[in-house]
């Protein structure tokens, strides 16, 4: 494609690239879920034909490295980047084993040109990289896996599950997955930066947002920036309306996660608040300046990161339930007899308390793990006006070193369970 | 690298292992400071003499008087029997008493036949009644294999070891020792926990056993265990004998022929299965009262003597 001058004429190459790519996607990933709805369309039609489910292993990372080959393609197509002639570099790119299971996509004209540096060791590059990893692993140990185990109990018998027990469990699993997504990203982050690589970011306090569509553009920032680049910026060039395109773009996003209708819905789910969001953004905050309430008003801005991050929570209804008829078993079951759950919580009859309201857990486990989000979140707070390293570099010695020694304690302290996968490794 | 980098960075890994050792030393006397049930702990600081020893589940627990046993056989002997401990746990307490500094020389093993060869799920490896001796490196190894966690890195970092206690070891400031139940942890300087009488809980009513054995699937994994606990006794000089103690009007037909399949060089099996029938004996249909017990110990006591030990 590099030697070919117009884009008519490198079009064939990229629409052959583009299938190929999409095509080992969709038979590895969406093959036995395309072929197991259409039995059941058939089979609800009356119509007995059957196609074969494959029960094809699903090749590690395939969803992320297709699509960041992908935009190499595009990149190349379009004439953004110069096609990378040495198989290795490009072989590299593709398989760079800090963010070849789950990201952050790169793109080519960010990544591949840092193959091509000589490298000299950075004592600077070493500190900021080995405490990026410290930070995700503190995410990841301390938090994400905690949380995992009481969210599971909720989440894993849709049918026992009580009102309060499923709404914890949703605000939990909301910050589950951001702590393991984005703890692997910072621990991908951290070990590319020990080898001289930069890769983007991945997440910018999402949960500190002040509506659904901005939180959106700091959570996943490699696959939404792709959508944004490849998909939204093209489409609304032909003339489609932001609407339809964002309902598009969150409707792929839901599948790009994973061959389930629970995906799909989720999407959806996200789709449409981040429409609605958008749309109605100046009469909201039209409500609150009648009221007298300026933006930079705190009430205000937390009023507005307690409604993201509940918008957002109650998605994992759909993202966790194994099924959708988990999920609608979830939804009513949020609804369902709150008054006598609360009663219970309050009289404990049986020690039901623990099983309600720790998910599982005692209660020293539960405040203990608590503690920590508190923990996590109030220094994520200290970073939404700072990089880590501008800030950590900005403290004394004693406060510095003492952040690290209470990461690594925390780290040592809270891994006393069996390893837990990450979330975003199964995609 | 420059100088004072690398003085920075021992100094905070000096720090690190003063902390380490300070935080992981506190979790492990809290924790050994929580439970009530210490006969671990003084098996491994080898305060435990002991020519007869005793192992089971609850049903060892709370069946056997070690106190006749002493006085007819002119022998000392302790109870380790553990409320809901499976084969499993039973093969970890083996190594630990081969290992410990006084050996016992006979073994009482109280099989439960109903549990010794399948799965139940109150029946499990009692895990949490050795978290506290993680200290001990035999503990600390069947521990790390259980958890799968790295045994290696016990060894420099006291906190990794000791992170599994965190709990209990935060339980005792807030709630004190645990509570004293009559039923589990309620032991005596002989390690047996006897029951008065009969049990106050409504549900635990004189039952007839719906075990259908030859419905069940043998865990080939507590099979195997049955077979090395034979093997690690004989290797050590230890003489085991196989006790199926009383159930009140009850019993599992058939079991006796699968435990005479899992039984290596003739070991001695006693059968009371059938031994009891009066309700009076019975604290409910697995266990015996103390009044049981001491009629039961009575009789184990004479068919020792016949077996010569």
């Amino acid at each position: 494609m590099g030697e070919l001058h117009t884009k008519k004429e490198r079009r064939p190459f990229m629409l052959i690239s583009l299938m190929t790519g999409l095509t080992m996607l969709g038979t590895f990933k969406y093959y036995d879920f395309f072929a197991d709805s259409t039995n059941k369309l058939l089979a609800a039609m009356n119509m007995e034909y059957m196609l074969p489910i494959a029960h094809l292993i699903l090749p590690l990372g395939i969803s992320f490295y297709t699509f960041q080959t992908l935009s190499y393609t595009f990149d190349v197509y379009k004439g953004k980047s110069a096609p990378e002639k040495k198989l290795g570099i490009f072989a590299l790119y593709v398989m760079f084993f800090p963010q070849l299971v789950a990201g952050p996509i790169e793109r080519a004209s960010h990544l591949i040109s840092q193959f091509h540096f000589d490298y000299k060791f950075d004592r600077e590059k070493m500190t900021s990289g080995l405490r990026l990893i410290l930070l995700g692993l503190f995410k990841k140990v301390v938090i994400a896996d905690q949380l995992g185990i009481m969210v599971a109990s909720v989440f894993n018998h849709p049918d026992g599950a009580h009102s309060v027990s499923i709404y914890i469990a949703c605000l939990l699993f909301a910050q589950q997955v951001y702590c393991d997504f984005s703890g692997y990203t910072d621990i991908a982050r951290g070990s590319a930066r020990l080898l001289g690589i930069e890769l983007m970011e991945n997440f910018q306090l999402p949960f500190f947002s002040r509506s659904i569509n901005v939180m959106w553009t700091k959570w996943h920032i490699s696959l939404m920036s792709w959508f944004r680049d490849y998909i939204m910026f093209p489409l609304i060039r032909k003339g489609w309306s932001w609407p339809a395109v964002f309902g598009l773009i969150f409707l792929v996003s839901g599948i790009w996660h994973g061959a389930n209708w629970t995906f799909v819905v989720w999407g959806l789910y996200n789709g449409i608040f981040v429409i609605y969001s958008k749309s109605t953004e100046k009469f909201r905050e039209g409500i609150f300046d009648k009221l007298g309430i300026h933006k930079n008003n705190l009430i205000r801005q937390w009023f507005q990161f307690f409604m993201v991050f509940h918008i957002f929570a109650f998605g994992s209804v759909f993202f966790r339930a194994r099924t959708l008829s988990d999920s609608w078993t979830f939804i009513k079951g949020l609804f369902t007899d709150v008054g006598g759950t609360i009663s219970l919580i309050i009289h404990n009859p049986g020690n039901v308390r623990q099983d309600i309201l720790y998910l599982g857990k005692d209660s020293i486990s539960f405040y203990l793990i608590i503690g920590f989000v508190i923990m996590l979140e109030l220094f994520q707070w200290q970073l939404r006006k700072n990089s880590l390293d501008k800030f950590m570099n900005g403290l004394q010695i004693v406060p510095r070193f003492t952040i690290y020694l209470v990461a690594v304690i925390s780290i040592i302290l809270m891994s006393n369970i069996s390893e837990t996968p990450f979330i975003y490794f199964q995609f | 690298m420059k100088k004072n980098n690398l003085v920075k960075y021992f100094i905070f890994v000096l720090v690190l292992i003063l902390v380490d050792q300070c935080i992981g030393t506190a979790i492990s006397y809290f924790a050994q400071k929580q439970i009530r049930d210490n006969r671990i702990g003084l098996l491994i600081e080898g305060k435990i003499k002991s020519d007869i020893c005793i192992l089971g589940s609850s049903r060892a627990l709370n069946n056997y008087n070690p106190g006749i046993l002493v006085d007819s056989l002119k022998k000392s002997c302790y109870n380790f029997g553990l409320s809901g401990s499976n084969i499993l746990y039973h093969e970890a307490l083996i190594e630990l008493l081969i290992k410990s500094a006084n050996k016992p020389s006979v073994l009482i093993y109280s099989v439960d036949d109903h549990a010794t060869f399948f799965d139940l799920q109150h029946i499990v490896f009692r895990k949490d009644a050795m978290l506290p001796y993680v200290y001990d490196e035999t503990v600390n190894g069947i521990i790390c294999k259980q958890l799968k966690k790295a045994e290696y890195a016990t060894r420099f970092s006291k906190t990794y070891r000791e992170n599994v206690n965190l709990i209990n070891a935060l339980k005792f400031p807030v709630y004190g020792q645990e509570v004293l139940d009559y039923k589990t942890n309620s032991i005596d300087s002989l390690g047996a926990n006897l029951l008065v009488q009969r049990d106050i809980d409504p549900k635990a009513e004189f039952r007839v056993n719906k075990w259908r054995l030859d419905k069940l699937k043998i865990n080939v994994a507590y099979w195997s265990a049955f077979r090395r606990i034979q093997e690690k006794c004989k290797a050590s000089n230890i003489r085991i004998v196989f006790v199926l103690p009383p159930i009140y009007n009850n019993g599992y037909p058939g079991f006796k022929t699968i435990l005479d399949k899992a039984i290596l060089n003739d070991s001695p099996v006693i059968d009371y299965t059938y031994a009891f029938n009066d309700a009076d004996l019975f604290f409910n249909t697995d266990h015996l009262n103390s009044k049981g017990a001491a009629l039961f110990t009575n009789l184990l006591v004479k068919d020792l003597k016949k077996l010569g030990f």
